[in-house]
């Protein structure tokens, strides 16, 4: 199933290596650095878990598990805060 | 639009950025810049180079991308809680028509409505918040400022745009009426058309820092220069409209400016006499500032009519404040004197650390 962001009242810019964003439906900002931003990116275009971890692996070199349990993490606070497409 | 239009607003634009990054260059520092309002592109042309940017200037990109990102949905919740005519002047409407629109910093959403206190009304009703009371502004160009609760942008509905006091204001009717979409691809919102905006981003300008701000100009300019009839016909529309609300000697003064800085054109008597601190891009003393608003109504104006602007001007400046007391105005008088040749944003940090005014 491919993961996307919301793309209502979701607005967000990366300034160097990182992603601030504003959430105006609940009017409240965000910021990700890190590994968020290399999932905030591939989530703005849609991708699957599958692809999520694959993208952290390739970036940073780690191992799946590793990536897997990083992007359910980065995927379970997007989802509490309403962030992702229903 | 024909095929050359299209050429000549390009090669106008690219021509402007050009020299805005040459301008930038000179800065003695990061206080001047920021006295310009160009310290975020000086931070786009600093990063190209691979240049360090300064983490005050970081901190500052940050804030400009956070109110940057509110404009779109603030600007969605009013176009959706009136239905009559607005026309966005200045902030993001100018933004894109910067390179990078986030290099532009804008607090406030300034909106020309067809019905002021209807929209006004509206916006309340929609759950916007009013900072202050209505009555505060009354006779102003604009209402009370209003908010979105937990956003940081301020929302104005203008009477009228705003402008010198010695001027008479545009016809707002017609500016709604000559307006085209925004460029904020807000759906139903509108913005003065290129000539008529320029025109208004000049007025804004000298109302607050007469030929003060490198940013003012570079907005002039990049207005211009993205019009569909190709910058000559804009400009040539511009000084039509000019004549028509007797903006002329505003509209003229401000143009041999951004020719020079822009173009590299002769250089006006401005620049040697009241406006000096632009080319350098230093900031302007309080000496200079002074000086500065009296020049600009005697500049402005035929020579008719221009004594009394410069009267007014002079009691406007030797009045005191609101409900300031007398020792306070003094006070205040004796310290611009002695800071006479301070640099006026210096001068205004001082005065916020004064005792007597906290």
């Amino acid at each position: 199933m491919s993961l996307r962001l919301r793309a209502d009242d979701l607005e967000w810019k990366q300034l160097d290596d990182e992603i601030v964003a504003l959430d105006a439906r609940q009017a409240r900002y965000l910021a990700v650095d890190g590994a968020g931003v290399v999932l905030w990116r591939a989530l703005d275009a849609g991708a699957t878990r599958g692809q999520l971890i694959a993208a952290l692996v390739d970036r940073y070199g780690i191992d799946a598990e590793r990536a897997g349990a990083d992007t359910d993490r980065f995927l379970a606070e997007l989802t509490d805060q309403e962030l992702l497409a229903t | 639009m024909g095929r050359w239009d299209c050429t000549d607003a390009m090669a106008a634009a690219t021509g402007i950025w050009n020299r805005v990054d040459e301008l930038v260059g000179r800065a003695p520092s990061v206080e001047a810049l920021r006295a310009h309002g160009v310290h975020l592109l000086a931070a786009r042309a600093w990063r190209s180079k691979g240049r360090p940017i300064p983490r005050t200037v970081r901190e500052d990109e940050r804030r400009a991308a956070m109110l940057a990102m509110a404009a779109p949905p603030l600007l969605e919740r009013v176009r959706a809680a009136y239905g009559g005519r607005l026309a966005l002047m200045k902030g993001p409407e100018v933004a894109a028509r910067y390179p990078d629109p986030g290099v532009r910093r804008f607090r406030d959403l300034d909106l020309l409505a067809d019905e002021p206190d209807a929209a006004q009304r509206a916006l309340l009703a929609a759950g916007f918040v009013r900072l202050g009371s209505e009555a505060e502004y009354n006779g102003l160009q604009h209402l009370c400022p209003l908010a979105w609760p937990g956003l940081p942008l301020i929302v104005e509905v203008h009477r009228e745009p705003n402008r010198p006091p010695w001027l008479r204001a545009p016809p707002g009717r017609e500016l709604l009426n000559t307006a085209l979409p925004s460029a904020t691809g807000v759906e139903g919102l509108l913005a003065p058309a290129p000539a008529a905006h320029a025109l208004l981003l000049a007025g804004h300008a000298w109302a607050h820092h007469p030929l003060g701000r490198l940013i003012d100009l570079i907005d002039v300019a990049a207005t211009l220069s993205r019009g569909e009839r190709g910058e000559r016909g804009e400009r040539r529309l511009a000084g039509e409209l000019a004549t028509d609300w007797g903006w002329d000697g505003l509209w003229r003064a401000t143009l041999a400016v951004v020719d020079r800085l822009f173009a590299g054109e002769r250089r006006p008597l401005s620049l040697t006499v009241w406006a000096r601190h632009l080319e350098p891009v230093r900031g302007r003393s309080v000496l200079e500032n002074h000086f500065a608003r009296l020049a600009a109504a005697a500049c402005a104006l035929p020579p008719r009519s221009a004594p009394i602007a410069v009267g007014a001007t002079v009691v406007r400046t030797a009045t005191r404040r609101g409900d300031e007391r007398w020792r306070d105005k003094l006070h205040r008088c004796r310290l611009a004197i002695g800071h006479a040749f301070m640099d006026k944003s210096e001068h205004e940090r001082t005065l916020t650390r004064d005792p007597r005014r906290s």
